[in-house]
């Protein structure tokens, strides 16, 4: 076989040749990097299908909630541990349940710290609420005193007697009319509101029943708002019309 | 002398021809498969590739329609994330808040009528600190009697006399400890 002979041979096998040389090159760089997308982008919808679901059931809990009882609840709640120290507030709700439950505030004392910045820049310490001091000095009956230990512990926002310190206890006719003289420690409590509201794809924080339970329990609670101004005529503004 | 039978019409070059150009028929049907299915493969990745692009960018549309209506409801979201945080707090803060309602309740059955309480110390923990006086016998028993009961309902851990005396006007003078 000649040299003419051979090449024409090869001639005849060009063909073959081109199509396992371009499907062995278009193998590697074609087709395999494309299988091997397949499989991520079917993870990838996969948990764009579970976000999505989560998301529209997010969206479902969403507007079956009532806006008003909502704000209503975060209004109380928020009433109970408020996020700002409030001094005055603390002091004229003492001052309301005592005279309310005829006991006598002789005299208070309180170090309030930071009242004017939210809560959580005035601690630093492990506990998660800022607790405000007022050393109260008081002069009750024993019963007045009963009461009012369970009207404080049944005010909004929430108090808590820390000590008690007797310095006089005198009889009457009746053990039953003890007069008492002494401090209380009032703690109030403040907390500050969480900071973000958290990822859009995060779940809808879910309220417990105790939670329910303890919102009801709540609402019970003696509520002192600040009385607002009597209302009277209204204040006209501006020039009164001539032309009645 | 035996005749050969056997003809044979094609010379030994035509036969390797032959073989030849059968081996050449089947490579280039071999090739014409191996670039079908090339192709075949190709078009179905191809194929898969598009309606999963498709499916991804469907899910991506209504994920960002569903954020943009969960942001509509953004002030509910921000209300109940504030309601979850106050129930914890609370909660917690309700826990260990200190309540003298019991101490109260047991100080009222221990201040009998004829008790005449001179000091009263209520603890933190509940704890009750009592001295005073009882004018006779029958009113120091009347006292131990509720102070018994007290001690038997189990709700303080001690129950101590610290100092009982009698006086010189005949009355007896008493200080209790209820410890929790």
């Amino acid at each position: 076989m000649n040299k003419d002979s051979i090449f024409s041979s090869l001639k005849d096998f060009y063909f073959p040749i081109f199509v396992v040389l371009l499907v062995l090159l278009l193998s590697p760089v074609f087709l395999i990097p494309k299988i091997k997308k397949i499989p991520e982008m079917r993870k990838t919808i996969v948990a764009q299908e579970k976000e999505s679901n989560q998301l529209s059931q997010k969206l479902s809990d969403l507007e079956s909630l009532d806006e008003a009882e909502l704000f209503n609840t975060s209004s109380l709640l928020l009433e109970a541990l408020p996020a700002q120290k409030d001094f005055y507030q603390v002091l004229t709700l003492s001052k309301k349940v005592f005279s309310d439950n005829g006991s006598f505030l002789k005299s208070f004392d309180s170090s309030p710290g930071k009242v004017s910045t939210e809560s959580a820049e005035a601690k630093k310490e492990d506990s998660p609420f800022s607790p405000m001091q007022l050393k109260i000095s008081f002069s009750a009956s024993y019963d007045n005193f009963s009461n009012l230990l369970i009207s404080f512990s049944k005010t909004l926002p929430i108090m808590e007697v820390d000590a008690i310190d007797f310095s006089s206890v005198s009889a009457t006719s009746s053990a039953n009319f003890l007069d008492l003289e002494g401090t209380i420690n009032l703690k109030s409590y403040f907390a500050p509101l969480p900071k973000t509201i958290g990822r859009i794809d995060s779940p809808l924080p879910k309220i417990s029943s105790q939670g329910k339970s303890l919102t009801e329990e709540l609402e019970t609670y003696q509520r002192y708002k600040e009385e607002t101004a009597a209302g009277g005529e209204p204040m006209i503004v501006g020039k009164e019309n001539p032309f009645p | 002398m035996q005749v050969k039978t056997e003809i044979n019409l094609t010379g030994e070059a035509s036969k390797e021809d032959l073989l030849f150009q059968q081996f050449k028929r089947k490579s280039r049907h071999f090739a014409v498969f191996v670039l079908s299915l090339f192709a075949l493969a190709s078009f179905v990745v191809l194929v898969a590739l598009f309606i999963l692009n498709r499916q991804m960018n469907a899910n991506e549309n209504n994920i960002s329609l569903l954020k943009t209506g969960i942001k509509k409801y953004e002030k509910r979201e921000s209300s109940l994330v504030i309601i979850a945080n106050r129930i914890d707090a609370i909660s917690s803060l309700l826990k260990t808040r200190t309540s003298y309602t019991k101490a109260i309740a047991d100080l009222r059955l221990i201040l009998t009528p004829d008790f005449i309480p001179q000091t009263l110390e209520i603890g933190s923990d509940g704890s009750l600190k009592i001295s005073g006086s009882c004018p006779d016998s029958r009113a120091l028993a009347a006292f131990d009697k509720t102070v018994e009961q007290l001690a038997q309902d189990g709700d303080y851990a001690k129950v101590i006399y610290p100092s009982v005396g009698r006086q010189e006007s005949g009355g007896y003078s008493v200080s209790l400890e209820l410890k929790k």
